[in-house]
């Protein structure tokens, strides 16, 4: 290929085409991803509030995080809670979502319409949710407590209190689990019959045709749920359009973190965060690709 | 004998249904469990004030009341809307033709350094978001944008970002190369192959593109919390943050408040009615092909 367009060269080769094609997309990264990164690299060694030009240069952004009482708290603080999210979400995502498949992936009528409708929540725009949800979980007035009560529970104080904000969230983030849901079960149909057809005849019982089918056939989802809940988890926002960073932090999240020092101008800090948040999901990524020979993509490919 | 088999028979097929209508029941329930925010959604838009406030809390209005929507439909909202539409609007139609033109020629023109080109592409998709919006906030504010709705669209111009061009490149090598020699035998150039060859055929991945688009955009709230400072250039999404949920926002009536939230989900819900299939096609694909 290479000899080819040397000896016609780049412009009868028709090469010139393909480097005008893929320009924008090429301007585009080296705009919006590429500089934005050296800039921010840039800015993180730098206290920088944007009004004035960027000033005292060093490393204190990355150091302080660890020895300034408040921003270590805030920054601890925020670890452990994408951290607990983080755990969460992936267990929601290959567990729950998992067996909420199974028991969904039946001959029943009316099947497709139900799984639409689990689908749903997922297509309400966040501030309509977020509207919602601000309302059901008022202590005092709202829906979810009026509920509780009903069926004999006591009182919650969802993200009114520092103790129950966190499992608040992580209790209301299940109304997303549909398109999880939907990954599932259209990997489940393409696990051909023929293979369950064998298992039946050499008298396997469910729980066997589970783990040794169904579950090896879903290699692809599993490494993709898998990759998706640790990018989309580390750069979870929260309920922040209902509660900011929660009631004392305790929804106070690595990417919120980086967003209320934007907020306040500290860009130097928020760039700083960046930069280490950009470096853990790299790593992340690469070793679970690198890791990835477990998944099994069918015989064709 | 037949009258025993008979008995069996009846009892299995007694068991058979209870099976199924336990199964019906147990998948109602959960879909009334997800259905629960847009059911309160509903009901409680149009409550009357009176209604919203009881204690203990109606689900359903004693008796409808529809003077949320009017009250919450005013100049403010309007604004909000109309800066909606229009970022909407440039994304919707701007990413899905220049995601084809960099998926034509990452699939079906050959040039040197394409396969580096790819993987670059490829390997924005580990940074994230946030990483990048903070230092393009900065440039943004340097060149007079962030006063202005340019920071939500600009993006468009530039082929919407690496996984909407990945899947593009997907679908488009599908196509058979016998077609685009033909055309080019025929005389056709680069311009006209795009255009007459490749986009009607195509036409699935481009609809699912702009799908796509206008639902990220329309929901979008995180960059123009971001970018977006001055309440001339408010979307509906944060537009109605600051109006009802942040903290200072003066208090207003919960039946407005649900109101708008229906207003917003409008064009969600004719959007999924008219696309349902790709959609579900798109999530479905989206991941089986990583």
């Amino acid at each position: 290929m290479q000899a080819s367009f040397r000896k016609k060269g780049l412009l009868k080769s028709g090469a010139w085409v393909g480097y005008i094609l893929i320009a924008p997309c090429m301007i585009g990264i080296l705009i919006f991803n590429f500089i934005p990164m050296g800039l921010s690299l840039f800015y993180s060694f730098s206290t920088y509030d944007i009004i004035n030009p960027p000033r005292n240069f060093g490393v204190h952004n990355y150091t302080n995080v660890f020895t300034n009482v408040i921003l270590r708290d805030k920054f601890l603080k925020s670890m452990l809670h994408t951290g607990e999210y983080l755990i969460f979400s992936i267990l929601i995502g290959l567990f729950l979502s998992f067996l909420l498949a199974l028991f969904l992936n039946q001959k029943l009528k009316g099947m497709a319409a139900y799984r639409v409708l689990y689908y749903l929540p997922n297509l309400l725009p966040p501030v309509c949710s977020a509207i919602v949800w601000a309302d059901i979980t008022d202590p005092l007035y709202g829906l979810g407590n009026s509920l509780l009560n009903h069926m004999g529970l006591p009182s919650y104080t969802f993200y009114a209190d520092p103790s129950s904000a966190m499992p608040t969230f992580l209790i209301l983030s299940l109304w997303g689990l549909g398109s999880g849901l939907m990954l599932w079960i259209a990997q489940f149909q393409n696990i051909p019959d023929a293979l369950y057809e064998a298992a039946d005849l050499e008298g396997a019982n469910a729980f066997e045709k589970c783990i040794k089918i169904t579950v090896p056939m879903s290699t692809p989802t599993i490494f993709y749920t898998l990759i998706n809940s640790i990018i989309a988890g580390l750069q979870v926002f929260g309920p922040y359009l209902v509660t900011g960073a929660g009631p004392d932090d305790s929804l106070l999240f690595f990417v919120t973190n980086i967003y209320i020092n934007h907020r306040e101008f500290n860009m130097g800090l928020a760039c700083a965060l960046s930069w280490m948040l950009f470096v853990v999901i790299a790593v992340l990524t690469l070793v679970l690709f690198r890791k990835s020979k477990w998944v099994f993509y069918g015989e064709d490919i | 004998m037949d009258a025993v088999n008979e008995r069996r028979r009846k009892m299995r097929k007694i068991r058979r249904t209870t099976v199924v209508v336990v199964r019906h029941c147990i998948i109602s329930l959960l879909a009334l469990f997800f259905l629960l925010p847009i059911i309160v959604l509903l009901t409680r838009s149009v409550m009357s004030p009176d209604d919203i406030y009881r204690v203990p809390t109606l689900l359903f209005p004693t008796k409808l009341d529809f003077s949320g929507y009017t009250e919450a439909f005013d100049a403010q909202i309007l604004s909000y809307l109309l800066n909606t539409v229009i970022v909407v609007a440039v994304n919707t139609v701007f990413v899905p033709l220049t995601c084809l033109m960099c998926g034509y020629g990452f699939a079906k023109v050959r040039f040197p350094g394409r396969g580096i080109a790819f993987s670059l592409l490829l390997s924005t998709i580990m940074i994230p978001g946030i990483a990048m919006q903070i230092p393009l906030y900065i440039v943004y504010y340097h060149l007079g944008l962030t006063d202005s709705l340019w920071p939500l669209m600009i993006t468009a111009f530039f082929g919407g970002g690496a996984m909407s061009i990945f899947f593009m490149r997907q679908y488009l090598k599908g196509i058979p190369d016998s077609i685009l020699e033909a055309a080019r035998v025929d005389g056709a150039n680069a311009l006209v192959i795009m255009f007459k060859i490749m986009l009607p055929l195509a036409r699935p991945v481009v609809v699912l593109t702009a799908v796509n688009v206008f639902i990220g955009q329309y929901n979008d709230y995180g960059t123009a919390l971001i970018y977006i400072w001055n309440e001339k250039f408010y979307t509906l999404s944060v537009g109605l943050y600051y109006k009802y949920l942040a903290p200072g926002a003066e208090s207003i009536d919960a039946n407005v408040q649900y109101a708008a939230g229906v207003l917003v989900m409008v064009p969600m819900v004719v959007i999924f009615a008219l696309f349902q299939k790709q959609l579900i096609n798109g999530i479905v694909t989206s991941g089986m092909k990583l």
